[in-house]
């Protein structure tokens, strides 16, 4: 099987471990996460809070401008040549102060009425009881302020301060005032420790502006309610917001009342210069997080790689292995548990291709083994065709003769005497029988050959059959005295096929005579015991040494005193009666007869053992009996062959 | 039964009772005188007691194979011999017609063609067609008697002869009054190559001596010096 293994999915250890490391830094990212917003909340309410501040303190400077322009009126109030208003005294005074102070207008001097008795500055105001701040400062006997006015011949954007002037009697006598330009309180809001690009703005309740740090000739005096942060400022009197500046740019707005006047402070920092640090912080925070994640999450892949990678060496060398390529080895890297594995997977390559080595090995022999069987296969069956031919060739040569001598004597050509053809014809007959036997062996030789030998197992009757041998090889072997010497008294029944136990028989008595002297007795014997049944043939021939009885049953025995003919034809039917005797289940040896000579034994199954189905038993003694265990199928074949060579 | 005295003796030898005993039978009716052996050894034993003119043998018979056995008969005497052979392997045919056999015949063979080739080899032997007499007159009343292999005088044995001498004293005789070149005498005598000149020489001394012969001016065998020896007519 060389299925292509399935490459390593896309999906890895190494991103396992990866998102595993990443899953540990997440919670501290995530706490990260927090303590940044948190950072974040706190940097914010800090700026904001520091918007707040700053308004608080612009407010608290615009206070303290009017205070203190309280303070220096209600100052003058009390100085009497102010109070009396004594010329030129007053005016002199009035003027060095605003010459002294350029953020006054003008200071000057009111009586009850409204007329201007003493002033110093430029611009005065319109004179009159009209003038609104002097009936409130005369009313309420105290110091005022006003909203911005504006100056209609000047057009100078201004606020008047004033302070009711008492006389002798504590008679409101007049008021003092002092008019602010506008324009040059901007001066008192140019604080240093503003932001840069931070705008300060002074609105007056209806939302006009009063001050602007910047450009305020423009500015003071116009409308800002268009503006957001001016709206949220008069809604909320004190905060922070974010909204959009008077001059359109959004911004962080912290503002604050004024409580001398009702005014409102409003201190403008762009958005970016309020929290552009701070965003910037994050960013840079986020991004270190985000690099630390980065960081970790390659060291991770490095390590998961690093990791793997033996894991991916051991996969690649199974793949390998799998592919057929065994002497592949994978390397021995990696954490200790890797290496084990890489190892014992190298120790199981090895013993697999070892064992793949040895099978082919052990193929190789098997098919050379089953090579050299065919070829000794067809040697054997060119011999058993040969070794069949020449068999025949005898007897056929025999009856063909005996069947011209028969014509040549009708044909008159000879004249035999009458017991002469008599003889002839039992002759013929005779090699007939033979030729039938011949048939036989050679029909049963083709089945082993075929692998079918199969034999009988019955019951038979052996004295009669033995009996009937006896007679039949005597009649044809005159030299000799062939005889059944033993037999049981009662029926002696082995259990075999008779046809078959009568070939081995005719066999073994053939040899006998043809082996032993002409004049020589050949005895034929049965016995039994409890389990097998025996037939011996003794014969009175040279005998067989030895060291030869067990040869002479194997294939292309021959005995030196037996058989000793220059081809192989004589004394092979021994195969033959093995392999027959054996299918019976029984078996055959040889053993020095009584004297000289040689006995050839044969034994059978009596029909209790034939049931038991045990093997022949081993004989004792110099018994040799062929060699047990079952044939191979190339002796079967040899049995085959030899079997055309019964006589 | 036909045993004449002018009758060829046939030696059969075949391991197959069946097919001696019809061989036997057919070659008796034909009227020859037959020797049938069952094995080697019986047919050596018969030999021995009286040459055959011709024998046929089977090739293969336990025992003694029909190569051994041709080889001891020719030892015995000038016996043409046909085999009997199972067998189609060409080498063995081709084997024992050089060596030993004159002719052969493949088993199964009709009779016919076996009693033809007898004939034919019988004839090549004996020319004349009679076999040889039983005994060969020398002059002054010596004789040889082929058969028993003994030199007679005035009808009684005189001498024994071994089958060797026997075997040389039969082909000078029967080519009595011709030179035999020593070459001839060594390739009929000694078949299987075991024969010299001085061997010859040496036979040719002792038969001398059996006959009475003298060496130097020899009545019966005569040399003729590097050439080969003759037997005089009588």
């Amino acid at each position: 099987m060389r299925r292509r293994l399935r490459a390593l999915p896309a999906w890895a250890i190494r991103h396992e471990l990866t998102l595993l490391v990443l899953a540990t830094l997440l919670p501290f990212a995530v706490l990260g996460v927090f303590g940044a917003q948190e950072g974040y909340r706190a940097e914010q309410a800090r700026i904001q809070s520091r918007a707040l501040r700053l308004a608080h303190d612009v407010s608290g400077d615009v206070d303290q401008f009017i205070a203190d322009t309280g303070a220096l009126i209600e100052a003058l109030a009390r100085v009497p040549t102010i109070k009396r208003a004594e010329q030129p005294q007053a005016d002199q005074l009035l003027t060095e102060l605003v010459q002294r102070y350029p953020y006054y207008e003008s200071l000057y001097v009111l009586d009850s009425a409204g007329r201007v008795v003493a002033a110093g500055g430029a611009e005065l105001p319109p004179p009159g009881p009209r003038q609104s701040y002097v009936q409130e400062a005369l009313t309420r006997g105290a110091t005022i302020t006003t909203d911005p006015l504006q100056s209609r011949t000047q057009r100078r954007h201004v606020f008047v301060v004033a302070t009711p002037l008492w006389d002798e009697g504590g008679a409101p006598g007049g008021v003092i005032a002092a008019s602010v330009n506008l324009l040059r309180l901007q001066e008192g809001l140019r604080r240093a420790d503003l932001p840069a690009n931070s705008s300060v703005l002074v609105v007056d309740a209806s939302g006009r502006v009063v001050a602007r740090r910047t450009d305020p000739e423009e500015w003071v005096g116009r409308d800002a309610l268009f503006s957001g942060a001016v709206r949220d400022a008069l809604r909320l009197r004190e905060g922070v917001s974010e909204g959009d500046f008077v001059d359109g740019l959004r911004k962080l707005s912290g503002f604050s009342p004024t409580t001398r006047v009702p005014w409102e402070v409003i201190v403008g920092i762009p958005l970016d210069e309020a929290y552009g640090a701070l965003r910037r912080e994050l960013v840079g925070a986020l991004a270190r997080l985000a690099l630390a994640a980065v960081a970790a999450g390659g060291a991770a892949w490095l390590l998961a790689r690093r990791l793997t990678r033996p894991i991916g060496d051991l996969a690649a060398a199974a793949r390998a292995f799998a592919e057929g390529d065994l002497a592949r080895r994978a390397p021995v890297s990696g954490p200790d548990e890797v290496a084990a594995l890489a190892q014992t997977l190298n120790r199981m390559a090895a013993a697999l291709e070892r064992q793949v080595a040895e099978l082919r090995e052990s193929r190789e022999r098997e098919r050379i083994a089953s090579e050299r069987a065919l070829v000794e296969l067809r040697r054997l069956h060119s011999e058993f065709i040969a070794v069949a031919a020449h068999e025949l060739r005898t007897p056929v040569a025999a009856a063909k003769s005996y069947a011209e001598l028969l014509l040549r004597h009708e044909d008159h050509e000879v004249s035999l005497p009458a017991a002469t053809r008599r003889q002839s014809l039992a002759r013929l007959d005779g090699v007939c029988d033979r030729l039938a036997r011949l048939v036989r062996s050679l029909l049963g030789a083709s089945r082993i050959q075929a692998g079918g030998l199969e034999l009988e197992r019955l019951p038979f009757d052996v004295t009669p059959l033995v009996r009937r041998v006896v007679d039949e090889i005597g009649a044809a072997s005159p030299g000799h005295d062939v005889a059944l010497r033993m037999r049981p008294r009662t029926a002696a029944i082995a259990v075999g096929d008779a046809e078959r136990a009568e070939d081995v028989l005719v066999n073994l008595l053939v040899n006998a005579t043809k082996y032993s002297p002409p004049g020589s007795n050949v005895f034929v014997d049965i016995l039994e015991d409890d389990r097998w049944l025996e037939v011996a043939v003794s014969d009175e021939g040279p005998g067989v040494p030895v060291g030869e009885r067990a040869a002479i049953f194997e294939r292309f025995a021959r005995g030196a005193t037996r058989g000793g003919g220059s081809e192989g034809g004589v004394g092979l039917g021994l195969y033959i009666a093995r392999a027959y005797v054996e299918a019976m289940g029984g078996s055959i040896g040889v053993r020095s007869g009584s004297g000289k000579g040689a006995t050839f034994w044969f034994r059978l199954p009596r029909p209790a053992e034939a049931d038991r189905g045990a093997p022949a038993p081993r004989d004792e003694g110099e018994d040799v009996r062929a060699r047990d265990g079952r044939r191979s199928r190339a002796e079967n074949e040899t049995v085959a062959i030899r079997m055309a060579a019964t006589r | 039964m036909t045993t004449n005295a002018g009758a060829f003796r046939i030696l059969v030898t075949d391991d197959d009772p069946d097919l001696l005993f019809s061989l036997r039978t057919h070659l008796e009716a034909d009227g020859f005188e037959v020797q049938a052996a069952s094995g080697g050894e019986a047919a050596l034993v018969a030999a021995e007691k009286a040459l055959p003119h011709l024998a046929v043998l089977d090739l293969l018979m336990p025992g003694m194979d029909g190569f051994e056995v041709a080889r001891r008969l020719k030892r015995l005497g000038d016996v043409p011999i046909i085999m009997l052979t199972a067998m189609d392997d060409e080498d063995t045919i081709v084997k024992g017609l050089e060596q030993f056999a004159d002719d052969y015949v493949t088993k199964p063979f009709s009779y016919r063609q076996l009693l033809a080739r007898v004939r034919r080899v019988l004839e090549r032997a004996w020319p004349s067609g009679e076999p040889d007499a039983p005994t060969v007159a020398l002059g002054d009343g010596l004789e040889i008697d082929f058969t028993r292999r003994q030199i007679l005088r005035g009808g009684q044995p005189l001498e024994r002869l071994t089958p060797t001498e026997a075997r040389l004293l039969q082909l000078l005789a029967r080519n009595a009054g011709r030179v035999l070149p020593n070459a001839l005498i060594l390739d009929r005598v000694w078949p299987d190559g075991g024969g010299s000149t001085q061997g010859l020489w040496e036979y040719v001394r002792r038969l001398r001596q059996k006959l009475g012969d003298d060496p130097e001016h020899p009545r019966y065998l005569e040399s003729e010096r590097g050439i080969g020896y003759r037997l005089k007519r009588p």
